[in-house]
């Protein structure tokens, strides 16, 4: 409850009500998620599931090569996403007046770019990278439309996490003769680390969840990839395999499913701890 | 505190042509627009070396955006433009050959704010010196235990140099960025009323620190304080806006401009009869 003297009247004590009730119904929705796939997928989970290659089509064994394709698909994303992100987002915050046209143009792109359903992305990546630039179904062409995806929800992120760095910070780097170069890789970017976090954390949940892009993509060979440009089965094209296409299947779905959320929550924690204590701390505070 | 150069006689609406002779800034018919509106009249205006200028007037009258003219900080605001000329030691700052990180050394900003970077009390002084070539390590340590000296604020931080710079109060906080500019030896030190975000004790702390740069080098400070201008500067400037558009009304020496004011409108800011 609110202290009690801001609740002053029925209307108040309605809305407050009906927002409580709202944010009960959105753990409640995470949390039966969450107990669904434990009671029904813990008892898979060990560390041979973890390590082993599945045996008849995904019913048995484990999901090893599935994790290592996540992985790799998710490294293409990433190494692609942030540089080319931070960029775009820089140029768009510090460099372009708010109201260029072009700026205008970008941010109406991006935004549309991100309600974008993911099959679109799908084709696009396998008519451009798998086809065009003959990547063919590999690693490589997942996870580059999986950075295409990723790229408008990481620009906006970091375009807004730049734009909420108080402005007299870069009036006090002119007015001290400091280059804008300076201003922005020694004041400007570290103060804005946190929301830049975010924005990757972001485009990492974005990128482990999707199904329908890398199917037409990365494929959906479940064998361990040898090179990036071998084809790979992520994580959840293989829960969609076995929970669709595999009869007797369900079991090694939730207990997948779970190690998708226990990986996605690990890196939610890896990255908000790295924000607060590692890389912030080393960059600001000193 | 007089220079030869002014007299009295001189001191009319524009600080006369006979002030620039020793004038270490001077403003020549110095217009400020903010896209098609005019901010300021065209204004002429001598500011004194070594000396402190101070510049009153009710908000609105074009005095924050006269001040940043002189280091070129609009330049960074979008739609501002500035005609006219702004002549720094004989030489004109809004030409096209103007190194503006240059500029910006030889004429440092003081905001209303404070506005520490968000590193270590050390770091604050430290970046923007490496940014101009201060390569050797102990000397930038010697010369942020000078600056962080001068501000009277080494007692006080000696022990904590590599704490954030947000711990310490608003009152330490505009010291050290005072410290921060004086670190790249300025010749003009501009305010932006230092003051009026700070309490009074924390006020007069700066104030007597913003003192203790006369003779060393020029300080030209915007102050909503009458008193304060009245106690710390040698020449005052005042500036009234008529129409949304700010101009010079007044400008001499700081206890003649409050004791005998030639324009009425003087007279009755100064007595608090208006504004």
């Amino acid at each position: 409850m609110p202290h009690e003297s801001t609740i002053s009247c029925g209307r108040d004590r309605a809305l407050w009500a009906a927002s409580q009730a709202a944010v009960w119904a959105v753990v409640l929705v995470f949390a039966l998620i969450l107990f669904d796939l434990l009671r029904y997928g813990l008892a898979g989970v060990s560390w041979s599931f973890l390590t082993e290659a599945p045996r008849s089509a995904g019913r048995e064994g484990g999901i090893g090569p599935m994790l290592v394709s996540t992985g790799l698909i998710l490294f293409v994303a990433l190494a692609a996403t942030i540089p080319l992100g931070l960029c775009a987002a820089v140029a768009m915050a510090e460099w372009l007046p708010y109201r260029a046209r072009f700026a205008r143009f970008a941010r109406i792109s991006l935004d549309v770019l991100a309600g974008m359903p993911s099959i679109v992305f799908g084709l696009f990546g396998n008519a451009f990278f798998s086809i065009y630039l003959g990547m063919g179904l590999s690693i490589w062409s997942g996870g580059l439309t999986l950075a295409c995806m990723a790229l408008p929800l990481f620009v906006r992120a970091t375009e807004e996490a730049l734009r909420s760095v108080p402005e007299s910070y870069r009036a006090g780097g002119d007015a001290l003769g400091m280059t804008r170069t300076r201003t922005l890789l020694r004041i400007v970017l570290p103060s804005a680390l946190p929301g830049i976090m975010a924005g990757v954390i972001l485009a990492i949940g974005r990128a482990l969840a999707e199904t329908a892009a890398l199917i037409f993509t990365s494929g959906y060979v479940d064998r361990m990839p040898g090179a990036l440009s071998d084809s790979g089965r992520a994580l959840s094209v293989h829960i969609y395999d076995l929970a669709m296409n595999v009869t007797g299947g369900s079991a090694n779905a939730y207990s997948s499913a779970l190690t998708l959320i226990a990986l996605l929550i690990l890196i939610n924690g890896m990255a908000v701890w790295l924000t607060h204590h590692g890389l912030y701390r080393r960059l600001i505070k000193t | 505190m007089t220079t030869p150069n002014f007299t009295r006689q001189q001191e009319h609406t524009t600080c006369p042509a006979a002030l620039s002779v020793n004038a270490h800034l001077h403003l020549e018919d110095t217009a400020i627009f903010y896209g098609g509106h005019q901010a300021l009249r065209e204004t002429t205006l001598s500011i004194p070396r070594k000396l402190i200028f101070s510049i009153i007037g009710p908000s609105g009258c074009g005095k924050s955006s006269m001040l940043r003219a002189m280091n070129r900080l609009n330049d960074r605001i979008e739609g501002c433009a500035v005609r006219g000329r702004v002549v720094l030691n004989g030489e004109d700052i809004y030409t096209a050959g103007t190194n503006l990180i240059q500029l910006r050394r030889r004429v440092g900003m003081i905001f209303q704010q404070p506005n520490p970077f968000p590193l270590s009390i050390e770091n604050n002084i430290d970046l923007p010196l490496r940014e101009h070539g201060w390569h050797s390590r102990s000397k930038r340590r010697e010369r942020i235990e000078k600056v962080i000296r001068e501000v009277g604020l080494w007692n006080e931080v000696k022990d904590r140099l590599r704490q954030s710079a947000f711990r310490l109060s608003g009152g330490q906080q505009q010291r050290l960025c005072v410290a921060r500019a004086l670190a790249l030896d300025p010749e003009v030190l501009l305010m932006d009323e230092p003051c009026s975000a700070l309490d009074p004790l924390s006020s007069a702390v700066v104030e007597d620190l913003i003192v203790g740069l006369r003779d060393r080098l020029t300080v030209v400070v915007v102050t909503h304080n009458l008193g304060q201008a009245r106690r710390i500067s040698d020449y005052t400037a005042f500036f009234w806006s008529r129409d949304h558009m700010g101009c010079l009304v007044e400008c001499g020496e700081t206890e003649r401009l409050f004791t005998a004011p030639v324009r009425d409108l003087t007279a009755a800011y100064v007595n608090g009869q208006r504004g």
